[in-house]
């Protein structure tokens, strides 16, 4: 089930447990439409390798939303390249499979399925061609994808600009993208996304540069689409309130690896992982204000080796001798959740808790830099 | 209003300047002023406009635009509003970054705008910002230490060595490290980098702190660490906020009270607590039912304003919101009218308002001088997508528009003569038919601001003047249950 295969865990923790991610892919019966299993996508520098995607499997089914979220640094957009084969030197997929209605796209098979999948970016301004209309965009990929031309193109491209929401788009698609407000340039770039007719458009902080109430209109565009047009979405933000409204089921990625997955109303009711509950106790809206916002130490590390620990373990409050010896698993803890946190190993649990390494519910801050990022500068 | 609430002086740099610093709180005091127990900034209908100069004699850019409120000594005011509504000209026109076109800004009883010399300096030292994207307000060729130095450098600040002693301090008060006086600023995360123009900020220990977006390029985790910091900060120092963000959770976290702006306008104002919980202007209850996730803490339904703001060049005569109200006051003769008809009918406004402001080639331009036909065609689609009829005379096509005409009678003609003006090419005049006809109080005057509740609060809209619904009832009539 690990295609790489290589690493070795100790067996207290193996035990015979099984994948909960695969296990839930075949449980649906027949191929779901995208499955990711053991991908392991790294970054040869000179100095280092950068393991930005280590060792992560999900599926997508089709018509649901997945939901990603981490803080920057932990592998989410590249996990979503990755995905769309757009991972170029020094990046490479080493490892792992992906598969698209059951058939591989690794190894060079993207242009077999380009089109089937979409991806629309975080900055609308950086994903247009400023010296081209709006119009011309929508057509070119029209013509690439399905090969219209001419006034069929056009006729379809003022279509997908009304779908999209855009008021008066016979008028607006002749227009460039600087003639468009932020909000409209999303959904501009929607458009585009659409116009090669996708089963499954990969969403990367898609309302992030956006304000709140164009981010609804986005969100809410997002969601009549996914409806109308039976489309699969995986969703990457930052933004928990988001991920709460969009998602159906959540991957929360630390560090390159998925830590956490959860249908969407579990993981906000019972969180399993420490960082899971860190990241959602430390959304200002979420803590009386006037009261200090709950924090996690320490900064997201950068992943160059293989773990043969817990990554977050300096970070968590939870902590205890094992995380730093013990690389964890994804392990059930609920209907279609897993956590990946020694917490959850029957193996390690203690008669009376976990022995909590700090007391003061921190990770203890090993050095100075630390120590520098740790909020506590007032002492 | 002496200096004497001010922090506790923490060092033996701070005295030697303390001399000149009484004496301005002397000349302060002197002044009488009703708010000067309070106000360590007032601010009287300010505008900042900004004029291009275009050969095309365009409209100057109204970013803010009559603007009024206080800034009480001690207090984290938040500012919030979508972007382009006029924040960030608004906290640097208070520091006077920006020169303002009208109104004035006045703290210990001077107008900021007409600062010079020795008094000049005082405002600069006293009132500081800290700016949005930490990348780009740090010099990379600069180490920390110089970074954070520099106002102390420009502002003769003690000696060579009570400087550096003051920047070793100021990194120690913001978390950071000794080591770090010798790092640039591409050896930071973040977070410290937000670290280190918050030190420099605080160099000249100033009153007075304009935040601008301090958190909003940081990831959740690290933000609340700021957060922290900067409430650490104000608590120790005594610091006055004025907190610009477009983060609301985060503004209802910080702030004591927030100003909400549109278009140049700040719409509504009061204590944080208060406005969350019961938000009187209608944009602030459409802004704060955006925000997504059940953590807001209001449970009203989401109304999600249509379009964006219209052009701070050209904006809305009478209320500024009314363009997107959700609850702007509808003319009597028009009370048959469906919802959706309205909302098709401010859809077809909006079309003609953005034609109007199109940024048009000299081509396009010409041909409207000779009154040639312009996109007739367009319009024809527009019409009948919203409506279901076709002006041109055509017929429909399959699956467009709705399925029974929206309009009759008087409402009709009225959007059939816009329609025709549009098919002229004379977008102005078609907005026009359409302001006439279906226009209200709400597009004929700026709506003064209304006290609300008891605690201060102000809220500018036409609906708290007696005789109108309140916005929350009409809004939870119009978009479903509400909490009314």
């Amino acid at each position: 089930m690990r295609p790489d295969g290589a690493r070795e865990r100790p067996d207290a923790a193996t035990g015979g447990r099984e994948r909960p991610d695969a296990g839930s892919a075949r449980a649906d019966g027949g191929d779901p439409l995208l499955a990711v299993e053991g991908l392991t996508t790294v970054f040869h520098t000179d100095k280092e390798t950068i393991r930005a995607v280590d060792d992560v499997s999900f599926v997508v089914r089709a018509g649901e939303t997945l939901g990603i979220v981490g803080e920057s640094g932990s592998g989410k957009s590249v996990t979503a390249r990755s995905v769309l084969g757009l991972i170029d030197t020094p990046g490479v997929i080493e490892a792992g499979s992906i598969r698209f209605r059951g058939e591989e796209l690794t190894g060079g098979n993207w242009d077999a399925h380009r089109g089937d999948v979409s991806i629309v970016f975080q900055d609308p301004s950086n994903s247009l061609n400023p010296v081209y209309t709006v119009g011309n965009q929508i057509r070119e990929t029209l013509r690439i994808h399905q090969g219209l031309r001419g006034r069929a193109a056009r006729e379809e491209a003022v279509r997908l600009l009304e779908a999209v929401g855009i008021p008066d788009a016979r008028r607006r698609i002749s227009e460039y993208p600087h003639q468009f407000s932020g909000g409209m340039r999303q959904r501009a770039v929607i458009a585009v996304a659409l116009a090669c007719d996708p089963d499954l458009l990969v969403c990367d902080e898609p309302t992030t540069a956006l304000d709140v109430t164009i981010q609804a209109q986005i969100l809410e565009l997002l969601g009549r689409l996914q409806r109308e047009e039976d489309l699969a979405i995986v969703f990457i933000t930052h933004d928990m309130g988001v991920i709460e409204e969009t998602a159906d089921r959540v991957n929360v990625m630390y560090a390159g690896e998925i830590v956490e997955s959860a249908p969407v109303d579990a993981l906000f009711e019972s969180p399993q992982h420490p960082y899971t509950r860190g990241l959602l106790a430390s959304i200002p809206g979420r803590t009386v204000s006037g009261d200090r916002l709950p924090t996690i130490g320490g900064e997201v590390p950068t992943p160059t080796t293989e773990p043969a620990e817990c990554r977050f373990a300096e970070r968590c409050p939870d902590a205890f001798d094992a995380c730093e010896r013990v690389h964890p698993e994804a392990v059930r803890v609920g209907p279609d959740h897993t956590a990946a946190c020694l917490l959850h190993e029957e193996a390690y649990e203690h008669e009376d808790g976990p022995s909590r390494r700090s007391a003061d519910g921190r990770g203890d801050p090993t050095d100075g830099a630390d120590a520098a990022t740790d909020g506590g500068g007032l002492g | 209003m002496s200096r004497s609430d001010a922090p506790t002086e923490r060092d033996e740099g701070e005295e030697s300047d303390d001399g000149s610093r009484s004496a301005a709180g002397g000349a302060g005091s002197a002044a009488p002023d009703p708010h000067a127990d309070d106000a360590i900034v007032e601010v009287r209908d300010l505008r900042t406009y900004y004029d291009d100069d275009g050969f095309l004699g365009d409209d100057p850019v109204k970013a803010v635009d009559g603007v009024s409120f206080d800034i009480r000594r001690g207090e984290t005011l938040g500012l919030v509003g979508e972007s382009g509504c006029g924040k960030t000209t608004l906290g640097r026109t208070v520091l006077g970054l920006e020169e303002a076109t009208g109104g004035e800004v006045v703290s210990e009883g001077r107008d900021v705008a007409s600062l010079s010399g020795r008094e000049l300096r005082e405002w600069q030292r006293d009132a500081q910002m800290v700016f949005q994207d930490p990348e780009a307000s740090l010099n990379d060729r600069m180490t920390v230490g110089e970074i954070v130095r520099e106002p102390l450098d420009a502002h003769d600040w003690g000696t060579p060595g009570e400087r550096r002693d003051r920047v070793f301090e100021l990194l120690d008060l913001v978390g950071l490290i000794e080591e770090h006086y010798y790092r640039y600023p591409h050896q930071f995360s973040g977070g410290q980098r937000q670290r280190v123009g918050i030190a420099r900020a605080l160099a000249l220990e100033p009153e007075f702190l304009v935040l601008d977006e301090p958190v909003s390029a940081l990831d959740v985790s690290v933000q609340a660490r700021v957060i922290n910091l900067l409430e650490d900060l104000q608590d120790e120092l005594g610091l006055t906020y004025l907190f610009i963000a477009h983060d609301l959770s985060v503004v209802r976290h910080i702030a004591d009270r927030v100003a909400v702006m549109y278009l140049g306008d700040v719409v509504e104002l009061g204590e944080t607590e208060a406005v969350y919980a019961d938000p009187a202007h209608p944009y602030t209850r459409s802004l704060l039912s955006a925000i997504p996730g059940s953590h807001t803490g209001t449970d009203r339904d989401r109304v999600t304003l249509r379009g964006t703001p219209p052009s701070p060049r050209d904006p809305p005569e009478g209320c500024r919101f009314a363009t997107r109200c959700p609850a702007k006051i509808r003319p009597d003769e028009f009370a048959h009218l469906s919802g959706t008809a309205w909302e098709r009918l401010d859809a077809l406004h909006t079309v003609f308002r953005e034609r109007t402001n199109a940024e048009t080639g000299i081509a396009e331009r010409l041909k409207r001088r000779l009154g040639l036909a312009v996109a007739a065609d367009d319009i024809d689609e527009v019409v009948a997508d919203l409506f279901g009829w076709h002006p041109g005379g055509g017929s429909t096509a399959e699956g467009l528009g709705p399925d029974e005409p929206l309009l009759s009678g008087e409402a009709r003609a009225a959007v059939e003569s816009a329609v025709n003006a549009a098919r002229r090419g004379d977008d102005a005049e078609a907005t026009a038919i359409l302001t006439d006809a279906f226009g209200s109080v709400c597009d004929e005057r700026r709506p003064e601001e209304h006290r609300v509740g008891d605690d201060g609060r102000t809220s500018a809209c036409v609906r708290h003047d007696s005789g109108y619904e309140s916005p929350g009832t009409v809004m939870a009539r119009r978009y479903g249950r509400g909490d009314d």
